[in-house]
């Protein structure tokens, strides 16, 4: 699932002009590790909601890559 | 004097209607379209006329017409014998019920595209020469260097138009005088013109204005009885100089990004001049962050990686315009007035 999530997020820095990173790490932030801006964190929601079916935004602002992963682990 | 019009090659007379709506063996083989046809047309001689608006934004509501209500826009004029109609709409609907009456009284042809697959309806462009149709009608019929060049007029109206398919009609109808209607099931045809722009004139301005960007229009052209004074359409303009403005669609359709105010509209007239697009729609999908995010239906002419879709749409775009989310479908929905039909 890690690597999968890899991959989501890689595709949006790309997409957005940033560099791929080769791995996260839990305690990543995503906004200042992985440098992503308000539309990458929608885009990020969109594709986990019809990759997992969670909505990962919807108790509250998600910071970290491990708050994700626990949120898709429910 | 008896009317006699033509569905396709039969020759139909009024005094005759009965005989084929009966069931009494006929000698022509008319389909139900066709049949839906005549007896629309007999509705019409006997002023008992009801229609049901479109839906696009809500639920239908029926609408009753009177035979002035519905020829106030027809043109009767002996040259038009000779013309051949192209029905693209539904004939239970307004918009059908207009082109079958140009056709009727006028005594000239009609052929129904309703339902036809494009290769039907493109052969039957060998024969029309008057077409009136939605513009989601004339994107998806328009493909390379594909041209109708039998057809002399050409009226498109229901949904938004822009320039892009202005320009797209003038090279694939070379011959075609374009006109661009502005109209509804509940008070007919308000603006016609030759450009995606309209304006008031002189003649309609004591019916209708324009406040806070809407066009607003008085009670007396509504077909249906409101309290207020002046009925709200719901429909919003944008200026573009002092006396012109265009279409841009619904103030409810309209997508909140996190406080951007996205029109599809133009998000789908951005996306049609890709090359590679055929057809496009718009539409929001709730998002925990942003309140809505855009996301798109797409045909495509022929397949092209998302990825690349992407790009490109980062490219022609505003940041907050990009659909987040890309599905590529074999052909939108649409309702039987050939609009898009808009969640």
């Amino acid at each position: 699932m890690k690597k999968n999530l890899l991959e989501i997020i890689n595709e949006i820095l790309t997409s957005n002009g940033h560099d791929e990173v080769t791995n996260i790490n839990d305690n990543d932030n995503l906004r200042d590790d992985l440098k992503f801006d308000s539309l990458m964190l929608a885009v990020l929601t969109v594709e986990i909601e019809s990759e997992y079916g969670v909505d990962i935004f919807n108790d509250g602002l998600i910071t970290k890559v491990s708050e994700i992963i626990t949120k898709i682990n429910g | 004097m008896d009317n006699v019009f033509l569905i396709d090659k039969n020759v139909i007379k009024y005094s005759d209607l009965d005989h084929y709506l009966g069931n009494e063996k006929v000698d022509i083989n008319l389909s139900d379209v066709e049949l839906g046809i005549l007896l629309f047309v007999k509705s019409f001689k006997t002023n008992k006329i009801e229609f049901e608006t479109s839906g696009t934004t809500g639920k239908p509501k029926k609408i009753k017409h009177t035979q002035e209500s519905l020829t106030k826009n027809i043109k009767l004029d002996e040259k038009l014998k000779g013309c051949v109609w192209g029905l693209s709409y539904d004939f239970k609907k307004i918009a059908g019920s207009q082109v079958i009456l140009q056709s009727y009284l006028n005594c000239s042809t009609i052929i129904n595209l309703f339902g036809k697959s494009k290769k039907e309806i493109i052969e039957s462009f060998n024969t029309i020469t008057h077409i009136s149709g939605t513009p989601t009608f004339y994107r998806l019929l328009m493909d390379g260097d594909i041209k109708f060049k039998n057809v002399v007029q050409l009226t498109l109206g229901g949904e938004p138009s822009g320039t892009e398919l202005f320009s797209k009609l003038s090279y694939h109808f070379p011959n075609a005088k374009i006109t661009n209607i502005y109209a509804s099931t509940e008070f007919g045809t308000l603006f016609s013109s030759r450009k995606e722009y309209f304006k008031i004139t002189e003649k309609n301005n004591t019916f209708i204005k324009i406040i806070n960007d809407e066009i607003v229009v008085h009670r007396s052209v509504v077909l249906h009885n409101i309290n207020d004074e002046w009925y709200h359409t719901g429909d919003k303009v944008e200026w573009v100089d002092d006396v012109h403005f265009k279409i841009i669609g619904r103030e409810t359709n309209m997508i909140n990004v996190g406080g951007m105010k996205v029109n599809p509209i133009e998000v789908e007239n951005k996306i049609n001049k890709l090359n590679y697009v055929s057809s496009s729609y718009v539409y929001g999908i709730k998002n925990s962050l942003m309140g809505n995010v855009v996301s798109t239906d797409l045909v495509l002419k022929h397949y092209k990686p998302i990825r690349e879709i992407k790009a490109d749409l980062k490219r022609i775009l505003n940041s907050y315009e990009v659909p987040m989310k890309i599905n590529l479908v074999e052909k939108l929905k649409i309702n039987t007035t050939g609009k898009i039909i808009r969640k």
